[in-house]
């Protein structure tokens, strides 16, 4: 009787124990890679530091410093432009091309290859070729519109504060949409044709059907998405960093490579750090706030 | 020890044949290998120790340390023409001393900085590493290096050395590393062409823009300029903006003035500096004497069109000789250097950079790592490097025999006697950049140069601040 009842108990513990034992070793590596890093990032942004034998404590000067610093402020604001404009880029030609790619076209199948290439290419490759693509004395857009008359003087696209923002936006919704196309597509597969049918039944308009069926039809993926696309965009540094670094001047200087600056070439890591912190609190807001207002009721 | 003999001896023999059938093309080039040659064996012979079978200032007995074991991470390993000559060395070295193991470490010099903090954290740094003036000071506070560098290298190595260049590595009395590249800037020129066109060397800034405008051509009668007086890097990143710090000091400006009490004070609010800006926009962008684009064009570009013929003057150190050679090899014997042009009323004046290496305070065979250090910068290798990559040495010997046999770097012999180094100021890549930023405003946005420069100031103003203890 005994027996029984100490084996019923070790089986209980067992089972209890087991599950743990399943997500530890995905518990300790998010630990390990993302918990720890953060809180170090945390606690560096309250130093005036080396990293080696400088380990200053500043409390919380570097958030107030930020909060202050106008090159900080101007890079959050053109990140804050960047991101909506991109972001809409992507989800405007996401949608249209997934609207066209839904339909019974003919080399469908070829149109879906050549529409997602963007994706496939890595920004290495995509800031190299529109660098030079966009280059002012041998750029291929430069030589067109000269040959064609439209211009007399090679344009600077990506050495003119006017035109090198746009330029970097537009190449980055270039590189971005098919996630968000492929993603609506997915979607759009999904809705039953049945509803379109008994729409166009009431007497419902295109637009109509857009609105009333496909929307709310996607509403889920569209929030993931979103939430995704914006943080993903918000962070944004290899693109910029490559086409422009910045520059010119500060015209596409975003937050994430102000903060690269102040740490790997001004050596100011408790600054960055703040910087960093203040950057994950703004993505964290933007999955709340994005989670409530598209929030499923 | 007779095997070694032997091995020096072929050595000796391939080195010869190889210098003079790599210069077997011209008299001229035959007489600059005798010369070079001759220079070579004299400064060994000199510099060999008595006693000692080597061509270089061994001080050490390295075949007697055991097994040596050391990481070298030097950032030219990773280029096309020093990479190969480097790892050679390193091969010739572990030859010389069976016992000694080499690891070359691969980094790129843009990645060098954050590499070394990486690697210092994780207690990780390798044996021997680049180091340069611009991160000296950085890497004497976070004590990475060892700190009896000078008696590790031997009085008599470092007499070797040109003294700017010693100046250069100390910080706060410590030598921090030790100097190997000379990056004394001049300006490279196109030697047929100012022939060509009976131009005389210009000594002024205007005398330069005249220069320029004359070299300045529509070669094929299209209406469009095919070939550029000169060009300039405009791109905001350290080579540009270094490349400016020097031109601000032909126009008398220092960028920033260490007053000797841990207080520093910028040049930004000058006349100077606003002037310098002033010709730097109007000559690198509005005189109509250099490619359009000057916001695109960085280091790389620029010795690409003086390459291709597209472009006249430039003034970098002597390492873009090398460059325009390898990207157009037609170029050698076109190409002529001369000291920096100054404004009206400034002595001739350029600025001294060095990038050279150190030994990590982790490194369990100094003595060797240091050895091996010299070996790497004998007279007889800093002739083979200056070979290979056109970049000039800090050793005096090497120098010497460099620039008495080769025309085209004549210029920088004469730079190197105008030479200054800069204050050793942890806060000097903030500066640099806010003078990226200003020309980049002038030029991209149309902001007016007085308000450009108002804005450069004010930011070097709260920069030597921060820094000011």
């Amino acid at each position: 009787m005994k027996d029984n009842t100490r084996n019923v108990s070790r089986n209980r513990i067992k089972s209890m124990l087991t599950p743990y034992g399943f997500i530890t070793p995905a518990c300790l590596t998010i630990l390990l890679l993302v918990v720890y890093p953060i809180l170090y990032g945390i606690y560096i942004s309250f130093f005036d530091t080396n990293l080696v034998n400088k380990w200053d404590f500043v409390g919380l000067r570097y958030y107030i410093q930020s909060l202050t610093d106008s090159s900080f402020l101007h890079s959050l604001w053109k990140t804050v432009v960047f991101t909506v404009t991109v972001v809409s880029g992507h989800f405007v030609f996401g949608f249209i091309f997934a609207s066209i790619l839904n339909m019974k076209i003919k080399l469908r199948t070829i149109f879906r290859g050549i529409l997602i290439l963007p994706w496939l290419f890595p920004d290495v490759v995509i800031a190299y070729l529109f660098k030079w693509i966009l280059n002012t004395q041998s750029g291929i857009v430069n030589e067109l519109l000269i040959h064609f008359g439209l211009i007399s003087e090679p344009v600077g696209w990506l050495s003119t504060s006017a035109t090198a923002f746009p330029c970097v936006i537009l190449i980055c919704i270039w590189k971005g949409y098919p996630l968000v196309m492929v993603q609506i597509l997915a979607g759009i597969q999904t809705i039953s044709s049945d509803l379109y049918e008994a729409a166009e039944i009431d007497g419902a308009s295109g637009w109509q059907r857009f609105v009333y069926i496909t929307i709310p039809a996607l509403k889920p993926i569209l929030t993931t998405i979103l939430i995704l696309d914006t943080v993903w965009v918000f962070k944004q540094f290899t693109m910029i960093w490559l086409l422009t670094a910045g520059g010119p001047g500060s015209s596409t200087m975003v937050s994430a490579i102000e903060i690269y600056k102040n740490a790997f070439s001004y050596f100011k890591y408790g600054l960055a750090s703040a910087q960093s912190v203040y950057i994950l609190i703004i993505c964290y807001l933007i999955g709340v706030v994005f989670r409530r207002l598209l929030r499923d009721d | 020890m007779k095997k070694r003999k032997a091995a020096m001896a072929i050595a000796a023999v391939m080195t010869a044949s190889s210098a003079l059938s790599a210069c077997s093309s011209s008299t001229q080039q035959e007489t600059t290998a005798a010369a070079v040659q001759e220079t070579t064996s004299q400064a060994s012979s000199e510099a060999m120790p008595s006693g000692e079978e080597k061509n270089y200032l061994s001080t050490f007995d390295v075949a007697n340390a055991g097994e040596v074991k050391l990481d070298v991470m030097i950032t030219s390993l990773g280029d096309a023409d020093g990479g190969p000559f480097l790892r050679g060395v390193m091969e010739d070295y572990m030859a010389m001393y069976p016992n000694v193991t080499l690891n070359p470490v691969e980094c790129s010099m843009n990645d060098l900085y954050t590499t070394l903090i990486t690697r210092t954290t994780a207690g990780t740094l390798p044996d021997i590493f680049t180091m340069s003036e611009a991160y000296s000071a950085n890497c004497l506070e976070m004590g990475m290096s060892v700190t009896n560098l000078p008696e590790l290298l031997g009085q008599e190595y470092m007499d070797g050395l040109l003294d700017v260049a010693v100046e250069n590595s100390t910080v706060d009395g410590t030598f921090v590393f030790m100097p190997w590249q000379n990056s004394t800037t001049a300006m490279v020129y196109r030697k047929d062409l100012y022939e060509e066109k009976g131009l005389s060397i210009p000594k002024t800034w205007d005398e330069f823009l005249e220069n320029a405008k004359v070299l300045t051509e529509d070669l094929d009668g299209d209406g469009r300029t095919d070939r550029y007086g000169a060009v300039f890097a405009g791109t905001r990143n350290d080579s540009a903006e270094s490349r400016f710090q020097t031109f601000a000091l032909t126009f008398g400006c220092d960028f920033v003035t260490d007053n000797g009490d841990g207080t520093y004070t910028s040049g930004f609010g000058t006349e100077e500096f606003k002037n310098a800006m002033t010709a730097f926009v109007d000559l690198a962008a509005n005189e109509g004497v250099t490619p359009p684009g000057l916001v695109e064009t960085g280091y790389s570009e620029a010795y690409t069109m003086m390459a291709a013929d597209q472009a006249c003057m430039f003034f970098s150190a002597s390492n873009v000789l090398g460059g325009i050679y390898n990207a157009n090899p037609d170029m050698k014997g076109k190409m002529g250097s001369f000291p920096m042009p100054t404004v009206e009323g400034i002595d001739p004046v350029t600025s001294f950079s060095s990038v050279g290496m150190t030994i990590s305070n982790t490194c369990k065979n100094p003595e060797v790592a240091a050895d091996f250090l010299k070996y790497l910068t004998s007279v007889e290798n800093s002739l083979a490097w200056n070979e290979a990559t056109c970049r000039l040495p800090v050793v005096k010997k090497a120098l010497d025999a460099i620039c008495a046999s080769d025309e085209a770097y004549t210029g920088f012999a004469q730079a190197s006697e105008q030479a200054v180094i800069y204050p050793a100021f942890a806060g000097l890549a903030e500066l640099r950049d806010a003078c990226g930023e200003c020309w980049q405003m002038v030029v991209s946005e149309g902001t007016p140069v007085e308000e450009a420069v108002k804005t450069a100031a004010a930011k070097a103003e709260e920069t030597v601040k921060s820094y000011s203890k």
